[in-house]
């Protein structure tokens, strides 16, 4: 709409683009449209509008004052880095991970010496053996997915993640396995092996809740962040945190070695962790019973809890006239408590007779 | 100036402004010593009614966002503390409303808000900016859409009226965008909202959402919450009102998520010492 001479196609490309949109934004005055113009594509030669309008435009001929600290934040300008909102029809590519991409498409495989591979320090799994299960699966299929190493010398690479894969192959008496070299910062390393570790299905409840653990102090993943990466339910976090909570020969007793439980039962305990005999009692009876978890649970519900909520013993006397009520509650295994309410309710008794003796009998 | 998010959808009842009071309250609690500001853009002004300090000040005489618009103020004079420590409030007034007639036919229907800002001083204390839309595709929401870095959409998993409305969104910040010549409005983010995850509706929507949008959706979710409406009914934020309960633990793990997907495109912001996640039994003990 505006033809002059010396605008190039560029702008008038551009003014023409931006007056469509602001059509479709419901500014079609052209006051305002011209306003906007200059404002964002700077002021063009335009001839100025015959209609006037009540109130000026945003930006009269006073000068950006504002201080260099509020207009220019610092941050580089993504104009064309960022991607544009896509319609919902478009369907999305498969979603990279929150805080770390896995296999970026087009990463070289490469097929390593088995002896150019050492195992990684950091690995948090105790015993590191190639089950039977493993050991089948790639005598059969191969090492299907490629495990991460990261280059330490020339030919010599450390596992980040795999290591049971590598052992399973050299028991298997395999020369080379596929493997995906990373330049990984040793952070994104270790906590690509956390994760993977917590994958393992025979990983017992306290390397587990370690692991979670880790993961999130470390590694600060969210723990909703880190449910949706594990495949697990959220609470399954939380439970698991929460367990790592208890003291550690409790720990040791019942996810330790010698034990039938796993964090599902442990977390069964967890409303005794305040009353550290009870949970010690229990636990023992627990382990050598190989209790169910729904037998703990109703175990540790048998007596009143000691946390808020918990049964309390009540009593009430309501007036038959006016308002009077005297409500007497406590939680019955505070048992010193008890002597407090008698005092407290001779002293009420005192009260109540000084009142009566002050009151002129009717 | 910090990072500047709106929070925006043309559906009502879908969780917007409470997102907006405790997603700002969620930063503002886990943030040492950083300030927040949320500024609310609707005229209906429900975000005010819960975030303005009714208690500690008058609200005769205050100046909002309506004469900020109207010509007469300045944005900093509009600004107050809200009960919460670190967040500050640009509260909003039912004479917004008129506004929207007098500014239509001048350039400050889309570019009211990005002037007001850049002519404040005080914006720049700042660590991020959060602005409450109206539940409608005017003239604020595009003041609002234009001023913004970021947008977050919330989207109600209760039903699916909620994914239809999502393309005219997409569509108005696209138009915005065209216009914009510095720094382009990007999305945050879909957040689900009011997820009765025991409901198959829920769930339908939640994975399409995941489905359709992968990323794009946060993945906290926001879990439908009765404490959410009581804390409503006494002015507060559900942090002041009941810290254990499960929007509580939301919120504090969105303000985490926000502020990480924030810095990971601005590398003005540390997220590893900024922000430490907090849950509601270690706050309760702290």
């Amino acid at each position: 709409m505006s033809r002059h001479k010396g605008m190039s196609k560029e702008r008038q490309q551009l003014e023409e683009r931006s007056r469509q949109a602001l059509k479709g934004l419901g500014i079609t005055n052209e006051t305002a449209v011209r306003g906007v113009l200059s404002e964002t594509l700077g002021v063009s030669s335009s001839p100025p509008s015959e209609s006037s309008d009540h109130t000026p435009p945003a930006r009269s001929s006073k000068p950006s004052d504002a201080s260099p600290a509020i207009l220019s934040s610092g941050h580089p300008s993504h104009a064309d880095s960022t991607p544009p909102l896509t319609s919902p029809i478009q369907k999305q590519p498969t979603p990279a991970e929150p805080s770390q991409a896995v296999n970026p498409p087009g990463e070289q495989v490469h097929h390593l010496d088995l002896n150019s591979l050492e195992p990684s320090p950091d690995q948090p799994r105790l015993h590191a053996e190639a089950d039977p299960e493993l050991l089948e699966n790639i005598r059969v299929f191969g090492v299907r997915t490629p495990i991460h190493v990261r280059p330490i010398g020339p030919h010599r690479y450390q596992i980040v993640a795999g290591e049971r894969r590598w052992r399973a192959c050299q028991l298997l008496g395999l020369t080379t396995i596929p493997a995906l070299i990373r330049q990984d910062s040793t952070e994104l390393a270790a906590a690509e092996a956390l994760i993977d570790n917590l994958l393992r299905k025979d990983l017992t409840g306290y390397e587990e809740a370690k692991g979670y653990k880790r993961l999130i102090d470390e590694h600060h993943f969210l723990k909703s962040e880190l449910a949706q990466r594990l495949g697990c339910d959220k609470t399954r976090i939380t439970r698991a945190l929460q367990v790592l909570e208890l003291p550690d020969h409790i720990l040791e007793l019942t996810l330790g070695s010698g034990s039938p439980l796993t964090l599902t039962h442990v977390q069964e305990l967890l409303p005794l962790r305040a009353n550290l005999v009870r949970l010690q009692k229990l636990a023992r009876q627990a382990v050598d019973g190989a209790w169910t978890a729904r037998r703990i649970r109703e175990e540790v519900t048998r007596v009143p809890r000691t946390n808020q909520g918990g049964q309390s013993v009540r009593f009430e006397a309501r007036g038959t006239d006016g308002p009077f009520r005297l409500v007497i509650r406590f939680h019955p295994n505070r048992a010193h408590d008890v002597g407090l309410i008698e005092e407290g309710l001779r002293k009420a008794q005192e009260h109540l007779q000084r009142f009566q003796q002050s009151r002129p009998r009717s | 100036m910090g990072v500047i998010v709106a929070i925006a959808t043309h559906k009502g009842g879908v969780g917007k402004t409470t997102t907006a009071s405790n997603l700002a309250a969620g930063l503002a609690r886990s943030s040492k010593g950083k300030r927040y500001l949320v500024v609310d853009a609707d005229p209906q002004a429900n975000l005010t009614a819960t975030l303005f300090p009714h208690e500690r000040r008058d609200y005769k005489g205050q100046t909002t966002l309506a004469q900020v618009f109207g010509g007469g103020a300045v944005l900093d004079e509009a600004i107050v503390e809200t009960t919460t420590k670190n967040l500050d409030l640009i509260p909003s007034h039912i004479d917004l409303f008129e506004q929207e007639s007098y500014i239509q036919g001048t350039p400050r229907a889309l570019l009211g808000l990005d002037a007001a800002f850049r002519q404040s001083a005080l914006l720049g204390n700042y660590e991020m900016i959060l602005i409450d839309c109206p539940p409608n595709l005017g003239t604020f929401m595009s003041n609002a859409l234009y001023a913004a870095n970021y947008v977050i959409v919330p989207v109600a998993a209760g039903d699916k009226y909620a994914l239809d409305g999502l393309r005219s969104l997409q569509n108005k910040v696209q138009q915005i965008n065209v216009v914009k010549t510095d720094r382009k409005t990007e999305l945050l983010g879909y957040l689900l909202t009011r997820c009765d995850m025991r409901t198959n509706v829920a769930k339908t929507i939640v994975k399409t959402m995941r489905d359709t949008f992968g990323e794009q959706v946060f993945s906290t979710i926001i879990r439908e919450n009765t404490e959410f409406g009581k804390a409503i009914m006494v002015n507060k934020t559900i942090f002041q009102q009941e810290l254990r309960a499960s929007g509580a633990e939301d919120y504090a793990d969105l303000a985490s998520e926000v502020f990480r997907r924030v810095a990971k495109v601005n590398t003005g912001l540390d997220p590893k010492s900024d922000i430490s996640e907090l849950t509601p039994t270690e706050v309760a003990t702290a």
